[in-house]
């Protein structure tokens, strides 16, 4: 008995050496985006037991690509809410992983909210189809804002933010928002500048703002030049009165100012 | 008369040969060729396997030859290290080999060394054979992309395709699953000090190793779980934060596969908090194993 309690003592003192450290390393390890899974409910109802425990045996990733296959064959049966579930817990498991938050965004918003519309659900009215519709859309939006929360700068999930509220929320302040926080990210795409630009060339009341952007994008040289870039400001020069004089973009048909270019 | 020769307490001589035979020992083990071929068939299959993946097949391929090095080193050290007392007891090694001016401290250590090198080397060679696996995958996406992507938009493609591959950033992560399968060796030779049978030594080992990952949880409930976790739970929680190792500490690797850069201040703090683990574990090892009566 003697002999045991030795080494138990010895456990406990070196035990309680190392907590409040370990406490301290995790907290670390957090804020350098390391262990922010949430291992919750839904996670381990996906998962099964054996999944479950598995995942919180140090084979999370595995278990997050096991749930993002089975999400791959629940979207070839088109079976949209099973998918939502299975995405959900995918991205809980793996939150670091951009590529999980973009597609699972991307197939609520897209592809389940387009099948909604669709009618594909047989939801009887165009009423309730386009309830669905926007349910979906939302449960996109809310992929991307949690894939924000653990990749704030994630310059991707930003522009993919701007998509969405451009595109399908048209809603216009916020999409030159999220593509002005994109393009001021590392490993952005040159064309954010442009886009935040755009979708506030659309925001009435904004109009003034959106010219002097573009302005400034056009005096940068012919890589900014695009055609949709020129068409705005022909269109914003007409609408704010600009001088003909001050004006960059001159008029040459009709056709061009009001016919929307094809390149962005 | 010839002078006598003086005998040192501790010789890294006597501790080297240790290794090296246990080693040796551990090498012509058949669990050895089993698992470890085991584990290079799972990480070279992997190039089949991520064709049933949805749109992410360079992250499974990485995520499951990880998975497999990490799964495999642990098993490797726990199944090796916790035949070793037990197997030197009954072929009557250890008597042979302690009757001599031998240590039991130099031959927990020379025990320990041998499985820390079967384990690096085990490691090593999954490594290679990952790197391998993930460069044929890219070389592969590589063609692939070249022949469908439109040439503006290429170079945009293999930048981000190479930054999925094999990067150098992997590497302090698979350190760092060596070092989790090294902790847990040293772990599991604590235990087989204590114990008398290798079936008891694994099976509590597994279950450390399974307690080990969800420490952290009982540690916050004990130190930051505030006026809401009962005082009984506060209790219970306490007891498995003191005891269990934290081996969650050491699953850096998930979010290094999906591109997060490890500092190496943070790797060097949690390398170095892995290394004092072994050290606390092996020498509450030899305060048992001292004290034993063989």
């Amino acid at each position: 008995m003697k002999k045991a309690l030795l080494p138990l003592l010895l456990l406990l003192a070196f035990g309680a050496l190392r907590a409040p450290r370990e406490q301290a390393l995790m907290a670390t390890l957090r804020a350098g985006g390391f262990q922010l899974a949430r291992l919750n409910a839904n996670a381990r109802a996906q998962l099964g037991q054996g999944g479950f425990v598995a995942a919180l045996s140090g084979f999370r990733a595995l278990m997050a690509d096991l749930l993002w296959i089975r999400a791959g064959a629940a979207f070839e049966q088109t079976a949209w809410s099973r998918m939502e579930l299975l995405l959900h817990s995918a991205t809980q498991l793996q939150p670091r992983a951009v590529l999980f938050w973009e597609m699972a965004h991307y197939h609520m918003a897209y592809d389940a909210a387009t099948a909604m519309r669709s009618g594909s659900n047989l939801l009887p009215t165009a009423a309730l189809r386009r309830k669905a519709e926007l349910e979906f859309i939302r449960i996109g939006e809310t992929f991307l804002r949690d894939g924000l929360s653990f990749n704030p700068d994630s310059s991707r999930l930003w522009e993919r933010l701007g998509d969405l509220h451009a595109r399908r929320l048209h809603d216009h302040a916020q999409a030159a928002v999220a593509y002005e926080k994109a393009a001021g990210l590392p490993g952005a795409m040159s064309y954010l500048r442009r886009f935040a630009a755009y979708e506030l060339a659309h925001v009435p009341g904004r109009e003034k703002e959106a010219y002097d952007k573009l302005r400034s994008l056009y005096a940068e040289g012919q890589g900014q030049r695009v055609p949709t870039l020129l068409h705005l400001l022909g269109q914003l020069e007409e609408k704010l009165a600009v001088p003909v004089a001050q004006r960059a973009y001159t008029k040459k048909t009709a056709s061009e100012v009001s016919e929307p270019p094809v390149v962005r | 008369m010839p002078a006598a020769h003086k005998h040192s307490p501790f010789s890294l001589l006597r501790v080297s040969a240790l290794a090296h035979n246990t080693l040796l020992e551990l090498v012509r083990l058949k669990v050895f060729y089993f698992l470890l071929l085991f584990s290079l068939l799972v990480i070279g299959s992997s190039i089949f396997t991520v064709k049933f993946s949805f749109q992410n097949p360079l992250q499974v391929l990485k995520d499951v030859g990880l998975g497999a090095m990490s799964i495999f080193s642990w098993l490797l050290g726990l199944l090796c290290t916790a035949s070793l007392l037990p197997k030197d007891q009954e072929d009557r090694t250890l008597y042979t080999i302690l009757a001599k001016p031998v240590s039991r401290f130099e031959y927990l250590l020379g025990k320990l060394s041998g499985v820390f090198l079967l384990l690096t080397l085990s490691v090593l060679m999954m490594s290679v054979v990952f790197a391998g696996v993930l460069g044929l995958r890219e070389q592969q996406e590589i063609i692939e992309l070249t022949q469908t992507t439109p040439a503006e938009q290429l170079p945009q493609a293999l930048e981000t395709l190479r930054a999925a591959a094999f990067q150098a950033n992997l590497v302090p992560g698979i350190l760092l699953i060596l070092l989790k399968a090294l902790l847990c060796s040293t772990l599991t030779l604590l235990l087989s000090t204590i114990a008398t049978s290798s079936v008891f030594t694994i099976l509590t080992s597994v279950v450390i190793y399974l307690i080990g990952h969800v420490q952290g949880i009982a540690r916050e409930a004990w130190l930051s779980g505030g006026g809401d976790v009962s005082s009984l739970t506060r209790v219970l929680s306490a007891a498995v934060a003191l005891v269990f190792p934290d081996l969650q500490l050491f699953n850096v690797v998930d979010e290094i596969a999906v591109g997060t850069v490890l500092p190496m201040p943070l790797f060097l703090q949690v390398s170095s908090f892995g290394l004092f683990y072994i050290a606390v574990y092996f020498l509450l090892a030899q305060v048992v194993f001292s004290s034993r009566e063989l």
